[in-house]
Parts: structure tokens; C-alpha cells; sequence
């Protein structure tokens, strides 16, 4: 590859593009000349809002009360007393705020019975009624404490004793750059999305659709030139976008659009905050272009481009919405993850932190995200294929073995879909079924069915899909001795992922009362809790999945993809890494035994384990490291080690055919 | 002006059938609605777990300065800490201040204290500084100093003053007691909160106040890529000229084309807000909050229905003369930016409740649409200004039809060429609104 | 009888941003009758096209008046399109519409009813020998059978004019006699059919009138025998470049 090739031809993209000034126009100028309209559009609501409310005091209707309750009330300049009494219609109507019920009795001197504010969260004088209300109660209350001290003789002002209140030490300045540090990185993920769609999108897809991609590739050129060269416009393209709209947006805010009354001016974070800013935003900036350019390789027409982009643009959104949530910090995990990283880093360059050690971190997995994404798309594009727009082969009616390995992981994923709806509708602990009830009807009908139904309409003969085969007593016997391994290699995993990724404490509870099979006899809990899940998710995974995908003879993708949908397919963070792990171990089995009923014996024996004895070993192993530190890694390494001495004892004998 | 509706009719069943042809388009427009939400939605649960957990976790480092003005307080803080961290979660941690006191005494602490909470706050060795201050005998303030642009600060305050909240009671008790009475010398007039608005109704205006939003945003998105297939694209794949060379009129073909298109946009739209609707569903029986499905009572579902399809109308119709403004389909891809703009902004001033479906409002093009539907799912509409803002929205649905049947009589709209101008028409403007000047 | 094509000073003149005003086509006349076949002939860029498009009222003339079956191009296009069957290079087919779709939705467009139009579509398939490939999408037919469904979309009214802007581009030579023979009897049936080439044997196959045009301006009108006396030129191919002044 010449080093000028993708030069010329990125040049020549780009010459193109601003040659098309209308279409220039419209994707990048008129948007930023919006930007004061819009400004000021929301300043306007903003007013609007305001305006609504206004300085009115608010109307409230008192029940009960004693005289000098009644007299403070109707004292305080913000609050009226509405002469006629509580009336519910008028609350509805609006024409009151809220309707206060006080007890009668002399002063409250029968400490229980307490104010009750009554009001419709939904009108808009509630708010402000609520909080006048109980700011003047809180005076009355302490009026009427102070003078009870005082009649007992204290000397004290009791409002006073341990007066309590809180302040806000941050610049408004800080302030304001935390405010902009929730929305900047979702805004910036966006804009370089958005800016680059445009010119990505015809780039691929649309000179496909023209035939001018064909002539390209025919030409004395390296693919991987071409790539590189559409790459480096899309790159252009899309951080001139972002820095045009973030320098109008400034303007604008400069110009004091915006600033509704009372919010704080924006003033620039501190030079290495921005040096931070603009560091991060390169490889976030290839990252996102090498996305682009994937979707726009991978689609045959440009409408079928344009689907694709938006659930993309979705979901690389969302590590970033990430950053806006307030108690995320930039820990080591999460500056690996990409997007989400970078857009943490972010936020914290402009709160004025800036921890070289983390960005340097951030920096280098999202460029390496970003070369792994180049060199998919260099794939894709090499593809003829895709190159030329050719329909691929139909879903339905698969006949080559890729197409039909392709089919089964649709239908895995569509199962996965199919258990997050099904699932969660049966298993409703107030639902006809009740939790136990809910789960057995996923377990055999909802998880059961669709397999038996998917190799009864596309024809696969069941005894091939589920090699429902003799075992051989060596797989046997190994996948039980993997049961207890695995336990505990599980077992510790969870420990130490409990310390990088910390369990809420309430749903830990929850969910040890439901593994545990609390409430239900023994042999029910392990029917529910191991039987079924051993005999119905293996039907569907090593079963019905598996036997499409191994038709494809790629064994690392089948394990690998089968360990990972299976995971996802548990639909629960904390225990995707595990349920993962599991799953690529119980693909290895069914490659190598050749038969489903070792994947269905060790997923039951190790359910049932983790439900009968999970507990119990898992605190025998923590009391065990308080008195030999050294227990915890040794014990893993070892059980790790035999699982893989297994592992490799069963490729080595592996049945083939 | 007459229309041969069968004209019509005709182009709409071939271009239906072509549309519904491109099998990866349809495939990926009902695929991506059903995986897409519920993914979302479960992303962002597992997403907000994660972190309710790390912050629970995190434990909470505060420095406590002028202790002396209030004797008891370090020892209640402290007993606080350890009964959070049995509880293993929340808890607060005491530390001494960075900088250690000049001269042991009170005051001299507290100033520097106060000086230095932002900078030691910002530079992370403390979460919040309590710094407390002698008042009266017996009396002291205490103030808990934190900044709200850092988390960790923010939740130590709350953990904090929850605990010296705690404090204040058992000092007010310490004192009643010690005057022979007990508690209910000050624990008075505890204040109840009552919202009576009940959750249906709740529910109901956040529907009110989402749906439109969310529907102006599908129907637009859903209604530009069809419409510009179908004018400018096809120009460039030259099967439009095919199409102009049969005897029908402008009109007819634009009638024609934009049936289709609506259609399409009103899929797209509906699609999308059932899957949306139905894994938010989901996310609420996961969270396990009750959902009372009467929201979607059959009233309101029409009513969605009917706005949906009106919507349809005009985005459909803005959408089609729009593409057969675009010069190239390019530039029709670019019009994505400020379609999207012209679409939301009216859609979320719609959304805020002090906006109002006033006669100014209800001529204002989508925005009059937004409020009309908004208000009548709240059951809240005036008729008349309802009919008037539907009126309106046919009329302009009218006016960009009518300008589309006039573009596409513009040859240089047809054939991508400038064509043969009045004198003074070189400029933007004139070239722009030439075909409604010209007969063709 | 009425000559089935008559144009008179056809002028178009496009605003070109750069260059100034081009005049694409100056006053060119000329007029065709049925059962005749009319060739124009010319380099590219010579104005051929644009005569066509303004005749099939695609373009609209900036002077000059042109009729096509009677009516007049500016004030009666409809009524001119219902008379004529247009095939040019641009007129591409729509891809996912099958061979018989489209002929039953241009036919649909003509006002040709249900009774007439389905037998009438066989005929064409047969006519063209599209019937193997008629339940083929669009996209997925070779150039050649591609071009016979144009043409075939073209004649399912069965137009009394047949207006061909370069015909026989890019087939081979299989199709291209087949399009010829085509021509030639349409010709036997009383149409009147015009179409515009750069390839001098089909002119002397086909042509029994021929215009050349050349920098938008007609050279010369008349048989081919005319125009060989007129120039002194006994080859087609000299006759054309002394016309055109080569």
C-alpha cells in the first residue's frame, strides 16, 4: 500500500463533497445557524414555565388547627387561606392548591396525630404550596417548641441546640462544568455519529447502489487503500461537524442565548481540561467512523444503510448516557469499556480533574477498539458480496451450511427476545403462576416449545439436532468430575467479581431467597431448579442452536458464540461473565462427546450443587482464606487447571460425525 | 383541478409493490423496532444497578472540625458509622483534615476549614467537612460543608445529614429530659405528604405528555427515507422520467407516490411506539411496579390512531416535496438535520403543560398536531381549537402536495438540469419558488 | 393523411451556471408520416436527445411548435403521451417490478381495461420472446432482455408513434438485429417510428427519411438517395461527415 493512495482518494471524496454546496449547506450550515433559534427557543419556554406560576401565593383550604395554627397561617405572605373549607372538587378544579388537615386537639399536645397535606401532584401550584406549607409549619413548630422549653425553664433555644444545615462549597463555575460534563459526551458521541452518517453512508452504500464502488476496485489500488482513504473523509468530516456545532453552540451561549434568568453563566474549563477534551475526542473520533463506514459496508442500498444506523447510534449512545449518571466514577473497568470511558473521562477533565494515568488507559483501548473496527470493515469491504450489493442468501430457506448457522443464531437471539418478554410476564411473584409456577412455564413452555417448533418447520430431524446419542461412560464420568471443578472455580470467580463489580445488597437477598428455593421442598427446588433448566436449556442451546452452528465446522466460533448468547441469554449483568464460561464449557462437551446428555447431566448436577451446597461452600472457602491467605488463588488455579486438563483429555477423543 | 383518482390508484399499487419488495428494508424495519427497545431498556436497568451498587459500596470520608462545641456529636457520628457498616452499605469513614491545626483551639480550625473544604473536597482526600460552631452555651451550629459537582460529595452529605438529623433529636431529647419530660415535648406536628392524584392518572399525562413526542419524531423519520426513494431516488435510478412519459398528470403522480410514503411512515411510527410500549411493559413488570393497563383504554388508542395518521399526512406530504426539491439524493440525505430539528422542537414545547392549544398554537404546523393529540389524550381538548388545528395540518398537507405535483412539472426537477429561466431567476430565491410562478 | 410528427423551429435553450445560456437544439423542422421510419442521425452532444424529449414532452420547447399524432406537444401533453411510446437511456425500469408488472402498470396508466390489457400482455411477451423470463424481476434480466422489456413497456398501448432515443445501445448483436427487425415492422403496421443513432448500418437498414443533425442545428432532411445526390458522397458514412462539415 502506497501511503499517498488513501490520500488521493480521501481528497478526492472531499473535493466531492463540498462540490455539492447545496447538499453542504443543508447537512452542516443551515443546522448550526439554527442553533440561536434554538437557543432562544428554549429560553422562551423556559420563560413560559416560569411565567405559569408566577408569584401568586398559593390557596390553601385548613381543616382543624388550633387558633394560633390558624393565625400563623394566615400570617405568612405567600400562603392564603381559602375562607371556605376543604373541599375535594375544588382541589380537582383547581381553583385551591392544596388542602392542609391539622388536628384540633389543644396544640398537638397528643403527639401522635400529625398535619396532613393534601394535594394533586399532577396541577401546578402543588409544588410551590408544598414546600410554603411546610416551610411554615416548620416556623410554627419551632415557635411553639421554644415556647414549651421555656415554660419548662430551659434556657436553651431549642432551635438552636444542634442547629443543622448544609453548603455548597463549589464554584458556580464548577458547578455549571459538572452540569456540561453529564450532556457533553452524549453530545459529542452524537454529533460525531450524525456528522459522519451523512458522508459514510453515500461513501459505501450509496456508490454500490451507483456502481462507481466496482470502478474503484478495479483500479491498481489496494483494497485496504480504499478503506483507509473513505476512512480518513469520514474522519474529517465528522470532527469538522462536531467542532462546528460545539464552536456554534458556544456562540450562542456566548451571546447569552440560552441563559434563562437565575441559571449560571457557562465560562471555559481550564486549559488542560480542554487539551484532555480534544486528546479523547481522536479516537473516539475513529472509533465512531469506523462504525459508520462498517454499517454502511455491511448494508446493500442506502435506505438499508439508513435502518441500520439508527439502533446503532442507540446503542453507542448509551455507554455515554453512562457519563450523565451520577454515581459512575472513571474506575480501571470502566475505562476499558468503550465510549463509556471515554465520555467518563470527559466529564471529569471538564469537573477539572484530569488523571493522566486514567486517560492514557482510556486513550489506548478505545484506539484499539478502533483498529479492531477498521480491520472488520477492511473484511467487510473485501467481501465481494458486499462489494457488489448481492442479495444474501434468504434466512428462511438456508441450504449452505453457513446460512443455516447463520438461521440458528437468529433464533437464538429471537429466543433471547421471546424469554425477555415471556419470561418476565410469567414469572410475576403476584402473577396467576407465582414465581415457582412462573418459572416451570418458561422453563418447559416458553423455552421448551420453540426449539421442538424450529426443527419441526425447517425439517431438521431431531435425533441430528439434539444428538440425542449414547454417551460413552469416559464423557460421562468427566462431565461429572467438571461439576465440582466448576463449582468452585465459579464460586471464587463471583468473589472477586463482587469486588470490581460491587452486588446491590437487596438484590443479592432477593435473588439468594429464589436460588436458594427458599420456601419450597427439596425435591421441587431441585426439579425446578436443575432438572428443568438441565434438560430445556440444553434442548435449545447445545440442542437446537448448536446443531446449526456446527454445521458451519468452526468449533472455537460455535463454543464461543453459543457461551456468549447463553449468557446474555440470563439476562443479568452480574452474571454474564459466569453463565458465559458455563456455556462455552458446555458447547466443548457436546463437540467432543457428540451427544446432548453429557451437557444436560453436568448442567443439572451443577445447579443442583449451587442450590443444595452453594452456600455452604461458598462460606467454607471465605473462612478457609481468613486462615490460609493463599487458599483463594491456589484453589482456582488448581480447579481451573484440571477443568483444562479435562477439557483438552476430551478434545484429544473427540468424536467426530 | 380535477384528480383520476384510478391514475392514483394505479401508481400507488406499483409503488407499494416495489417498496414491499426490498425485503431487507421491510425485514429490518420490523426487526429492529423489536430487538431494538427492549435491549435498550434492559441495557439501562442493568446499567443503573450497577451503579446503585457502587454507590452503596462507596464509603463516605468526612472531617469533623470544632468538635469541641459540640462534645457529643463525634461519638454520635461515629456510632452511626458502625451501624451502617454492619449493614455494609453507606457508610461514612472520619478523617483527619489535611492539614493539621496550627495551634490546638477551636477557632482557628474552623476558619481554615471553612477556607480549605472546596480544594480538599476537589482534590479528593475528603468527601464533606462538618464543621461546627460554639452559637450560645450550649447551643452550637453545625454545617456540613460538601460540593455539589462531585458524587462521592453529594452522597456523603446526604449520609451526613441524615446522621446529624439523628443528632439534633437526641440532643432536643437530652435537653426535654433533663427538664422531666420526654420526647413529646418537641417531636410535634410531624408533616404527612397526600398526592391524590391517582397512578392511572399519572401515568396517563406522562403518556400524554411522551406520545406525541415520540410519534412527531417516528413519522417524520419514518416518512423522509420512503419520500425521498421515491422522488429524487428515483430520478437517479432513472425510472422517473418512465413514469412521467405515461398520460397521467403531475398531480395524479404525486397523489400516487405519497399514499405509499404515508403508509409507510405510519408503519414505521406504530411499530415503533407498540415495541417501545411493550418492553417498557416489560421493564415495569421487572421492576415489578403495577402497571394498570387501563391507560391504553380503546379511546385512547384511537386516538393515537387517528393523530398518528394525521401526522402521516402532513410529514408525508412535507417529506415528498422536499425530495423533489433535493437536487441529487444526496442532498436529500442531507435535509436529515434540519427536518429533525423542524420536527422536535415543536414536538417538545408540545410536551411541556404550560404550553397551551391556543388559537396562535394551533396554526403553528406540528406543534398544533403535538397539542391537539397531547390535550386529547388527556381528555382535556377544546373541540374547536382541536378541529382547528386539524384543519389547519390538512390544508398545509394540501399546500406541500400541491407545491410537490408543481416540482415535479419543473424539468429541471425532473432531469437534475437548469432549465431555461425568466430573467432575475439565477438567484436562490427565484429558482426556488419559480414552478409556482410558471405554468407547466 | 396527416404526418404523424411535425416539427417546426424547435428551439431549447438550458441556463447553463457557468457558461451562460446553451442552446441545445435551434430551430429544428422536420416531419414524419406513418408507416415511415425516421432517423436522426449524429454525433453525441449534437442535440438528438433533446429533439426527442421535447417531441415525447418531456422538455418544453422555447420556441417553435412540434405535434405528435395531431396534437401539440405544449398545449395537449397529455394527450400526446397517450399517442406515443417512448425508450430512451434513461428510462430505466423499476427492479423489483416483474416484466409482465410493469406491463400490466404502464398498460393500467394507458386506461387500457382489464379485458384488453390481458391478452394484450401475453401478446407483447410473446412478441418480444420475454415469456421465459416474464415472472423475473427486473433486476435480474441481462442488458438484453432488460432493453426488450422497455421496449415492451413502450408498446403495450400499442401507440400509433414510437419515439427511440439510441435503441440498439449496448445490446449485442443478436438483440440488436432483433430490434431492428422489430423496427422494420412496426414500420409494416403503419406506425410511424423516429429514433436516433450514431450507427450508420442500421440507418441504411432502417431509414426511410433521415435528418443529420449536428451542433443543434438539422443539416439536411430527406432519403438517404437525396442527400448521396446533394453531397456527391456514395458512402453513408462520407455523406455525414461532409454534411457535418468534418
Amino acid at each position: 500500500m502506497r501511503g499517498s493512495e488513501p490520500l488521493i482518494i480521501a481528497s478526492k471524496e472531499l473535493r466531492e463533497l463540498l462540490r455539492d454546496r447545496r447538499a453542504f449547506f443543508f447537512a452542516f450550515i443551515l443546522p448550526i445557524l439554527l442553533y440561536p433559534l434554538v437557543f432562544a427557543g428554549a429560553e422562551k419556554i423556559e420563560t413560559l414555565r416560569k411565567a405559569d406560576v408566577g408569584d401568586r401565593p398559593s390557596r390553601v383550604a385548613l381543616a382543624g388547627g388550633t387558633a394560633s395554627l390558624i393565625a400563623w397561617l394566615r400570617a405568612d405572605p405567600d400562603i392564603a387561606l381559602d375562607p371556605a373549607g376543604p373541599d375535594l372538587g375544588a382541589l380537582e378544579r383547581e381553583e385551591i392548591d392544596a388542602i392542609v388537615l391539622a388536628p384540633s386537639g389543644g396544640d398537638g399536645e397528643d403527639g401522635g396525630s400529625d398535619v396532613r397535606i393534601l394535594f394533586r401532584g399532577l396541577s401546578r401550584g402543588a409544588g410551590a404550596a408544598r414546600a410554603r406549607i411546610e416551610r411554615s409549619l416548620d416556623g410554627f413548630r419551632r415557635s411553639l417548641v421554644e415556647s414549651r422549653f421555656r415554660e419548662r425553664g430551659s434556657r436553651l433555644d431549642p432551635g438552636r441546640i444542634a442547629e443543622t444545615s448544609a453548603r455548597d462549597v463549589a464554584t458556580p463555575a464548577a458547578r455549571a462544568g459538572s452540569r456540561l460534563g453529564g450532556i457533553l459526551p452524549i453530545l459529542l458521541v452524537a454529533l460525531l455519529l450524525t456528522g459522519g452518517a451523512f458522508v459514510a453512508l453515500d461513501l459505501v452504500a450509496g456508490e454500490k447502489e451507483r456502481g462507481t464502488l466496482e470502478t474503484l476496485y478495479t483500479q491498481p489500488v489496494a483494497a485496504w487503500s480504499v478503506m483507509a482513504g473513505k476512512f480518513l473523509t469520514v474522519l474529517t468530516v465528522s470532527i469538522a461537524a462536531v467542532v462546528l456545532n460545539l464552536a456554534a453552540m458556544a456562540a450562542s451561549a456566548a451571546l447569552g442565548l440560552g441563559a434563562a434568568p437565575g441559571t449560571e453563566a457557562f465560562r471555559l474549563p481550564g486549559l488542560s481540561a480542554i487539551a484532555a477534551c480534544l486528546v479523547l475526542q481522536i479516537p473516539l473520533a475513529v472509533l465512531t467512523s469506523s462504525i459508520l463506514l462498517a454499517v454502511s459496508a455491511c448494508a446493500r442500498t442506502f435506505r438499508e444503510a439508513q435502518m441500520l444506523l439508527l439502533p446503532v447510534t442507540l446503542v453507542a449512545i448509551l455507554p455515554a448516557v453512562l457519563a450523565a449518571l451520577p454515581d459512575i466514577q472513571l474506575t480501571q473497568l470502566i475505562a476499558v469499556l468503550p465510549v463509556a470511558g471515554t465520555a467518563l473521562a470527559i466529564r471529569e477533565a471538564l469537573a477539572g480533574e484530569v488523571r493522566w494515568g486514567y486517560l492514557l488507559v482510556v486513550l489506548a483501548s478505545t484506539g484499539l477498539y478502533a483498529a479492531l473496527a477498521l480491520r472488520w470493515t477492511a473484511g467487510l469491504l473485501s467481501r465481494e458480496d458486499l462489494r457488489l450489493g448481492l442479495e444474501s442468501e434468504p434466512l428462511l430457506e438456508a441450504r449452505t451450511a453457513r446460512a443455516r448457522a447463520r438461521r440458528g443464531v437468529f433464533f437464538g437471539i429471537a429466543m433471547i427476545l421471546l424469554l425477555s418478554y415471556a419470561g418476565s410476564a410469567a414469572q410475576q411473584p403476584d402473577g396467576p403462576l407465582g414465581v415457582w409456577g412462573g418459572l416451570a412455564v418458561t422453563l418447559w413452555v416458553v423455552v421448551l416449545l420453540p426449539p421442538l417448533a424450529y426443527a419441526r418447520a425447517f425439517r431438521v430431524p431431531l435425533k441430528d439436532a439434539l444428538a440425542l446419542r449414547a454417551p460413552r461412560s469416559g464423557d460421562i464420568a468427566a462431565a461429572v468430575l467438571l461439576v465440582p471443578l466448576a463449582v468452585v472455580v465459579i464460586i471464587l470467580y463471583m468473589d472477586f467479581q463482587n469486588t470490581v463489580l460491587p452486588f446491590p445488597e437487596g438484590l443479592r437477598g432477593e435473588l439468594e431467597k429464589i436460588f436458594g428455593g427458599e420456601g419450597l421442598h427439596p425435591a421441587l427446588a431441585l426439579f425446578l431448579l436443575a432438572v428443568s433448566p438441565g434438560i430445556c436449556e440444553e434442548v435449545l442451546w447445545r440442542g437446537v442452536v448448536q446443531g446449526e452452528m456446527e454445521r458451519e465446522g468452526r468449533p472455537l466460533k460455535t463454543a464461543v458464540l453459543i457461551g456468549l448468547l447463553f449468557g446474555i441469554f440470563h439476562l443479568d449483568l452480574y452474571r454474564l461473565a459466569p453463565t458465559a464460561f458455563l456455556g462455552v464449557l458446555l458447547a466443548h462437551l457436546r463437540l467432543t462427546a457428540g451427544s446432548i446428555v453429557p451437557c444436560m447431566l453436568f448442567h443439572a448436577l451443577y445447579n443442583g450443587t449451587m442450590v443444595l451446597a452453594g452456600g455452604r461452600v461458598g462460606t467454607l472457602l471465605s473462612q478457609g482464606a481468613e486462615k490460609l491467605p493463599f487458599l483463594q488463588p491456589a484453589l482456582l488455579l488448581a480447579s481451573g487447571g484440571m477443568m483444562a486438563l479435562v477439557a483438552r483429555w476430551m478434545w484429544a477423543r473427540r468424536r467426530t460425525g | 383541478m380535477s384528480i383520476s383518482l384510478r391514475d392514483a390508484a394505479v401508481i400507488c399499487a406499483g409503488e407499494m409493490r416495489s417498496l414491499l419488495r426490498d425485503r431487507h428494508t421491510v425485514v429490518y424495519s420490523v426487526l429492529i423496532p423489536v430487538f431494538l427497545y427492549p435491549t435498550l431498556f434492559l441495557g439501562m436497568v442493568q446499567v443503573v444497578t450497577v451503579a446503585k451498587g457502587a454507590s452503596e459500596r462507596r464509603v463516605a470520608r468526612y472531617a469533623l472540625v470544632g468538635e469541641d462545641s459540640a462534645p457529643r456529636l463525634a461519638e454520635h457520628l461515629a456510632t452511626a458509622s458502625i451501624a451502617r457498616s454492619i449493614a455494609g452499605k453507606n457508610q461514612m469513614t472520619r478523617l483527619d483534615p489535611p492539614e493539621a491545626p496550627a495551634s490546638p483551639g477551636s477557632s482557628p480550625d474552623v476558619l481554615l476549614a471553612r477556607a480549605s473544604a472546596a480544594e480538599w473536597i476537589r482534590s479528593g482526600k475528603l468527601d464533606a467537612v462538618v464543621v461546627v460552631q460554639a452559637t450560645e452555651p450550649g447551643c452550637a451550629a453545625i454545617e456540613v460543608l460538601h460540593r455539589s459537582d462531585r458524587d462521592a460529595s453529594r452522597s456523603a452529605r446526604e449520609r451526613l445529614s441524615a446522621a446529624l438529623d439523628a443528632f439534633r433529636e437526641a440532643e432536643l431529647l437530652r435537653e426535654a429530659t433533663a427538664l422531666g419530660a420526654d420526647r413529646t415535648l418537641f417531636d410535634l406536628l410531624p408533616v404527612a405528604d397526600l398526592d391524590l392524584t391517582p397512578r392511572s392518572e399519572r401515568l396517563r399525562d406522562a403518556l400524554a405528555r411522551l406520545a406525541p413526542l415520540l410519534l412527531v419524531v417516528m413519522t417524520a423519520l419514518g416518512a423522509l427515507y420512503p419520500a425521498l426513494d421515491s422522488t429524487v431516488g428515483e430520478r437517479e435510478r432513472g425510472t422517473l422520467e418512465t413514469t412521467l412519459i405515461a398520460p397521467v398528470g403531475r398531480t395524479e403522480l404525486i397523489v400516487g407516490k405519497f399514499l405509499p410514503v404515508m403508509a409507510l411512515a405510519i408503519a414505521a411510527a406504530l411499530l415503533n411506539f407498540a415495541s417501545m410500549a411493550a418492553a417498557l411493559w416489560v421493564f415495569f413488570l421487572q421492576a415489578k411496579v403495577e402497571v394498570p393497563l387501563a391507560i391504553l383504554s380503546p379511546a385512547a388508542i384511537i386516538t393515537l390512531l387517528a393523530g398518528e395518521a394525521i401526522l402521516a399526512l402532513f410529514f408525508g406530504a412535507a417529506m415528498m416535496a422536499a425530495g423533489l426539491f433535493a437536487r441529487s439524493f444526496k442532498e436529500g440525505q442531507s435535509y436529515l438535520g434540519p427536518v429533525m430539528l423542524a420536527a422536535i422542537l415543536p414536538a417538545v414545547a408540545a410536551s411541556i403543560p404550560e404550553v397551551r392549544l391556543s388559537p396562535l398554537f394551533a396554526v403553528v404546523p406540528v406543534a398544533n398536531l403535538a397539542l391537539t393529540l397531547r390535550d386529547a389524550l388527556l381528555g382535556k381538548l377544546d373541540v374547536s381549537s382541536g378541529a382547528l388545528a386539524v384543519a389547519a395540518s390538512a390544508i398545509y398537507s394540501a399546500m406541500a402536495v400541491w407545491a410537490a405535483s408543481r416540482l415535479a412539472s419543473k424539468e429541471s426537477v425532473l432531469l437534475g438540469q437548469p432549465a431555461a429561466e425568466s430573467p432575475g431567476a439565477g438567484r436562490f430565491g427565484g429558482r426556488l419558488f419559480a414552478p409556482f410562478w410558471r405554468k407547466s | 393523411m396527416q404526418p404523424a410528427i411535425t416539427a417546426d423551429r424547435l428551439t431549447k435553450t438550458f441556463l447553463d451556471r457557468r457558461r451562460g445560456p446553451v442552446t441545445a437544439a435551434k430551430e429544428i423542422s422536420f416531419d414524419c408520416g406513418y408507416g415511415e421510419v425516421f432517423g436522426l442521425l449524429g454525433t453525441n452532444g449534437a442535440g438528438k436527445t433533446t429533439t426527442l424529449r421535447m417531441l415525447s414532452t418531456v422538455l418544453t420547447p422555447t420556441s417553435g411548435t412540434a405535434t405528435v399524432a395531431g396534437h401539440d406537444v405544449v398545449r395537449a401533453p397529455l394527450l400526446v403521451r397517450r399517442a406515443i411510446g417512448f425508450l430512451s437511456g434513461n428510462t430505466g425500469l423499476y427492479a423489483r417490478l416483474t416484466p409482465r408488472e410493469t406491463l400490466w402498470y404502464f398498460g393500467r396508466l394507458h386506461g387500457m381495461s382489464h379485458e384488453r390489457l390481458g391478452p394484450r400482455v401475453e401478446q407483447v411477451l410473446d412478441l418480444l420472446d420475454l415469456r421465459p423470463h416474464a415472472d423475473v424481476r427486473c433486476e435480474r434480466l441481462s442488458t438484453g432482455n432488460r432493453q426488450k422489456a422497455s421496449i415492451a413497456r413502450a408498446i403495450v398501448h400499442d401507440p400509433p408513434v414510437l419515439i427511440l432515443d439510441e435503441p440498439t445501445l449496448g445490446l449485442d448483436v443478436l438483440v440488436a438485429s432483433a430490434m431492428v427487425r422489430f423496427i422494420a415492422d412496426c414500420r409494416a403496421r403503419g406506425k410511424c417510428v423516429i429514433f436516433s443513432t450514431h450507427i450508420l448500418s442500421e440507418v441504411e437498414k432502417l431509414c426511410d427519411r433521415i435528418a443529420v443533425v449536428h451542433g443543434g442545428e438539422v443539416k439536411a432532411a430527406g432519403t438517404i438517395e437525396e442527400l448521396r445526390l446533394r453531397t456527391g458522397k456514395p458512402l453513408l458514412e462520407e455523406v455525414f461527415i461532409s454534411l457535418v462539415g468534418g
